[in-house]
């Protein structure tokens, strides 16, 4: 233990130094002159006793440096000077660690705002208790996989679940897209809602965090006016006021008690990350479900999502095989979905399941990244190395060991990577601000995504390790330096030695490879995007308006009052000025709806799985004329079609359904039970996309509008026409003040919104590429004109002798391109390979698109030459002489 | 370089031990003279080298340090044993002893007497 006290002592004595110096000191002068008296005692003359005493003590110099080392901690004291000397340095090389500390910064920057992303929405587990007891259920229907993989679950099969499972701890039934209209609390809103089961929130496991959960009897008619609010819409709209909780809203027309708030940070299951065909929008309050009397036929109501919590110690398979049982009970007498089987998937992939390719893709463009961050930090600092060399060798030569060397260079290393890394933090912070602003708002828990701790670690590891990785190489070979080589030829070499020189080459090549593969990707899928927003989406967006209007159902219950509005909103808004024409339709192209339905053709017995199925929408006459839709034969639709049941298809329902037959006057959809003579078909039009600009278009079924309490009012405004968005609103509420008039939305603003997240995606890989273009120029650059610098002397050499200038400029251009364009070679054959694996993601776009490769090539050949260039033509401008001095 | 310091240093201490032990308490130019009496030389040429020994092992506990008086009545700084270093001494010199005693018997085994 004698180490510890030693320690203890040597720590103690290194604070109180000068304490220290002083004694000894005093010390050795009494040592002196003791001896000296001795001497004189001896005989001696006092100068020379005196002399006599310093012999014999010997040098003091030493002496102190001994003393000194006992009386301070060595490491700590030389890593303290080693940090002085690296920060002096760096100070004394501006360009060197301006570029270094840079290109950590940006680099580490970009990836941990990156990666903060990817941590909050992929990695971080579900906020739920237990959430791998969480599953969504479907149902699987094997007639019908083609077309539809999964299907929506009905409250038949519910219910059968929830009175039977025994493997479930609780199920619950969502349904989402439930539009509401808010009319307490400010001006009449509408919002989305889900309508669910009272238990919904038991199963997820979260409690309200103001009032209470939802009664175990709210779900039948007449107990179910309760309604549970977001925390986001309670601040919002509520104004955060807690007396809220007990009293009515105004919900539809309806009073609706709330009777609680969600807690803040908690996410609901968006419609779409539970059923198939769910709605995108997250849901902003939640009111109980109340089943229709058709709705709980066994072949009726498949829209609903569900959500079930296994039973601790139960397996995935073992309920799904309980659950198919109760589903053979409960659906098996029906034909409508033959065989329907269960489907559990874990809500976790159901949640994480759209962006999950999104994060994917941005965790190898980050991975990327990094990788050219290091090779470009060790570019730099073998650059540097080379330049010290002679430094190194010297200091070598005066007896610095081969350790303190090292130590010395990878401190100043860890200097860079520390500063680098705390810039990239700043950098991380602003540009995290700006994904966030930019990120679509439906990317799941988007909000959960911010710099916190172990981000912050995270950023310090990898810059910190990035520097001294990158400077490992470079380090150790500067600390092998030959003293003798820097004593020879005062340190001018006319070459390079061969391995550094092969190193360099190596990482340049390694950079310009890297850098391809990353571009070339980019190139893909920017292009792929590019071919996806100008997919002819059939109908023109531009100068058409619209917006979603909901009949508040107190006032509007009765079919006259409904369809008297409908036609008043017509007739006024087709009146006004700035007008060309409007239409009233169900709902929008691209804006999340569907409707889809199986066609019966007269004689056609086939169950409903395999017969042609088609999305049925009720448009009002003018809808085709608003959005540009063509008509190709027959007729449109016209008022009087209310009667008649007419109905005009699209051309894939055309192509579809009655292959190989004029489709003009076929019925179809006959129903002799309760005497629906059938739908009509008059009129063919133009496909257009409905579901997603990256999808087919589907057979389209248009009826006549009529009645519904919700419909899109659509109008296409004269070209230069102005404030046509107030003169809608002021018109309709001439009609009616109680019904909300939400925000106008222009067409094409839909069509782009529909593309949301491909649009955020292609911007984070464009940014990233950028990013990687920017660092692999630089280092590029740096690397390829250091090279060609440190030749400068070899060109002198060749011009005194006789070459001209031309010829020794092409050849160093020549020589210092190849390793980049050998790179560039390898980046390539890795970017068709890679091209190969996007070819899935990608939309419309052959893998080997040439545009992409051609540009990447150019432009990274484009930059090697320009940094073998302008350091060649420097040098061959130079006076042969000069450059022969030049070491 | 830095071995034959280091065992310069480690017999150096057991001396100063060991004349501390003899002379009781003592400042530092006594010790050297007293070590270069009974060495025989062997710190004739650096006395010097005396005090980073010393402070060594005033920082291991084996010794401790006080201003007083000398002879001659000068200041001077006397240096003397603790129990700590008594123990110390005592274990090192079995230690010299015991490596002699092997050394010796090394030497005086005859070519003939190994089987």
């Amino acid at each position: 233990m004698t180490w510890v006290r030693e320690f203890l002592a040597r720590a103690s004595a290194a604070l109180t130094r000068r304490r220290l110096d002083d004694r000894l000191r005093a010390e050795i002068a009494e040592h002196i002159a003791l001896q000296t008296e001795d001497n004189l005692r001896a005989g001696m003359m006092p100068a020379e006793a005196r002399r006599q005493a310093l012999l014999t003590f010997g040098p003091i110099e030493p002496l102190r440096d001994a003393y000194q080392d006992q009386n301070s901690i060595p490491h700590l004291d030389h890593l303290l000077r080693d940090v002085q000397y690296g920060w002096r340095t760096l100070r004394h090389a501006p360009a060197f660690t301006v570029v270094a500390v840079l290109t950590l910064a940006v680099g580490v920057g970009a990836t941990t705002a990156m990666f903060s992303v990817v941590d909050g929405v992929l990695l971080e587990p579900l906020a739920y208790p237990n959430p791998n007891q969480l599953m969504a259920v479907h149902l699987s229907v094997p007639k019908m996989a083609q077309k539809f993989p999964m299907v929506p679950v009905n409250p038949a099969a519910y219910l059968g679940w929830s009175r039977h499972a025994t493997s479930l701890a609780g199920i619950g039934l969502v349904e989402d897209g439930v539009t509401m209209n808010l009319t307490s609390g400010g001006d009449p809103v509408l919002l989305r809602a889900d309508a669910v089961t009272s238990n919904v929130f038991d199963v997820l496991g979260v409690e309200p965090f103001l009032g209470r959960n939802f009664l175990a009897n709210v779900n039948q008619a007449g107990h179910n006016h309760e309604v549970i609010l977001t925390h986001a819409l309670w601040l919002d709209r509520f104004r955060g006021d807690p007396a809220i909780v007990g009293r009515p809203i105004g919900l539809n027309g309806n009073p609706f008690v709330v009777v609680g708030v969600l807690p803040p940070g908690f996410y609901f299951p968006r419609g779409e990350e539970l059923a198939p065909m769910g709605s995108s929008t997250v849901p902003e309050l939640f009111v109980p479900e109340v089943f229709d009397q058709w709705e709980l036929a066994p072949d009726a109501g498949f829209g609903f999502g569900a959500i079930a919590r296994l039973r601790p110690g139960v397996s995935q398979a073992h309920a799904t095989a309980e659950l198919d049982v109760i589903l053979n009970r409960a659906l098996g007498s029906q034909s409508f979905m033959p065989d329907p089987r269960t489907t559990l998937i874990p809500l976790r992939d159901m949640i994480v399941r759209s962006s999950k390719r999104t994060l994917w893709i941005l965790f190898a463009a980050i991975l990327a990244v990094l990788l050219i961050i290091c090779v470009n930090l060790a570019n730099l600092m073998l650059t540097r190395a080379s330049a010290r060399e002679h430094e190194s060798a010297v200091r070598r030569a005066l007896g610095a060991t081969r350790g303190r060397l090292l130590s010395q260079a990878l401190i100043e290393m860890l200097l860079v990577g520390v500063i680098g890394g705390a810039l990239g933090l700043l950098f991380a912070y602003w540009g995290l601000g700006a994904v966030l602003s930019a990120a679509p708002m439906d990317l799941p828990r988007v909000e959960n995504v911010r710099l916190d701790g172990p981000v912050v670690w995270f950023t310090l590891a990898v810059s910190i390790l990035a520097g001294l990785l990158a400077g490992l190489v470079p380090a150790w070979r500067a600390a092998r330096v030959d003293p003798q080589h820097a004593l020879w030829s005062g340190g001018m070499r006319s070459g390079e030695s061969g391995v550094r020189l092969r190193a360099r080459e190596f990482l340049v090549g390694l950079e310009t490879a890297l850098s391809t593969v990353l571009l070339i990707a980019a190139g893909l899928l920017i292009g792929s995007f590019a071919k996806l927003i100008s997919v002819p989406d059939g109908f023109a967006a531009d100068h058409v308006l619209t917006v979603d209007l909901q009949l508040p159902s107190a006032q509007y219950a009765e079919k006259q009052r409904r369809a008297a509005f409908w036609q008043a909103v017509l007739a006024s808004t087709s009146a006004l000025p700035g007008i060309e024409s409007s239409a009233i339709a169900d709902w929008l192209p691209l804006s999340g709806g569907s409707n889809n339905n199986p066609v019966n053709l007269p004689g056609d017995t086939r169950p409903a799985a395999e017969r042609p199925f088609a999305i049925y929408r009720s448009v009002s006459p003018d809808y085709f004329k608003v959005l540009g839709i063509p008509l190709w034969r027959g007729r449109a639709l016209t008022p009087a079609d209310a009667a008649t049941h007419a109905v005009v298809i699209s051309t894939s329902a055309a192509e579809d359904i009655w292959p190989g037959v004029d489709p003009i006057g076929q019925r179809f959809d006959v129903d002799a039970a309760s005497g629906f003579p059938g739908y009509q078909v008059v009129g063919i039009v133009g496909d257009t996309r409905n579901v997603s600009l990256s999808k087919a278009p589907i057979p389209v079924v248009y009826r006549l509008y009529a009645s519904g309490s919700t419909g899109s009012l659509i109008v296409r405004s004269r070209s230069r026409a102005t404030g046509v968005a107030s003169e809608l609103r002021d018109a309709i509420s001439t009609i009616d003040r109680g019904v909300a008039v939400p925000a106008i939305v222009g067409m094409g603003d839909i069509v782009s919104a529909s593309v949301a997240s491909e649009r955020f995606e292609t911007m984070l890989i464009a940014v990233f590429a950028l990013a990687a273009l920017v660092l692999a120029s630089l280092g590029i650059y740096g690397v390829v004109s250091f090279a060609v610098v440190r030749r400068t002397r070899e060109m002198g050499i060749r011009m005194a002798l006789g070459a001209r200038k031309a010829e020794v400029m092409r050849r160093m251009v020549a020589h210092g391109m190849k390793p980049a364009l050998l790179g560039l070679a390898g980046g390539l054959l890795g970017g068709l390979a890679l091209a190969h694996l996007l070819s899935s993601l990608l939309f419309d776009i052959t893998a080997r698109d040439p545009l992409t490769f051609i540009v990447v090539s150019l432009a990274l050949t484009g930059v090697s030459a320009l940094a073998s260039y302008v350091p060649a033509r420097r040098a061959t401008r130079l006076d042969p002489m000069a450059a022969l001095r030049d070491p | 370089m830095g071995d034959k310091k280091d065992v310069l240093q480690g017999t150096l201490a057991l001396m100063v031990l060991k004349t501390l032990d003899l002379l009781g308490s003592q400042h530092g130019y006594g010790i050297a003279r007293r070590i270069e009496q009974i060495s025989g030389g062997v710190l004739s040429v650096n006395q010097g080298s005396l005090y980073p020994v010393l402070l060594k092992l005033e920082q291991e506990g084996a010794i401790v340090s006080g201003w007083g008086a000398s002879a001659s009545n000068r200041k001077a700084r006397f240096y003397r044993l603790t129990r700590t270093g008594r123990t110390r001494l005592a274990a090192e010199t079995r230690d010299w002893r015991q490596t002699a005693d092997i050394i010796g018997r090394f030497f005086a085994v005859r070519a003939e007497e190994l089987p």
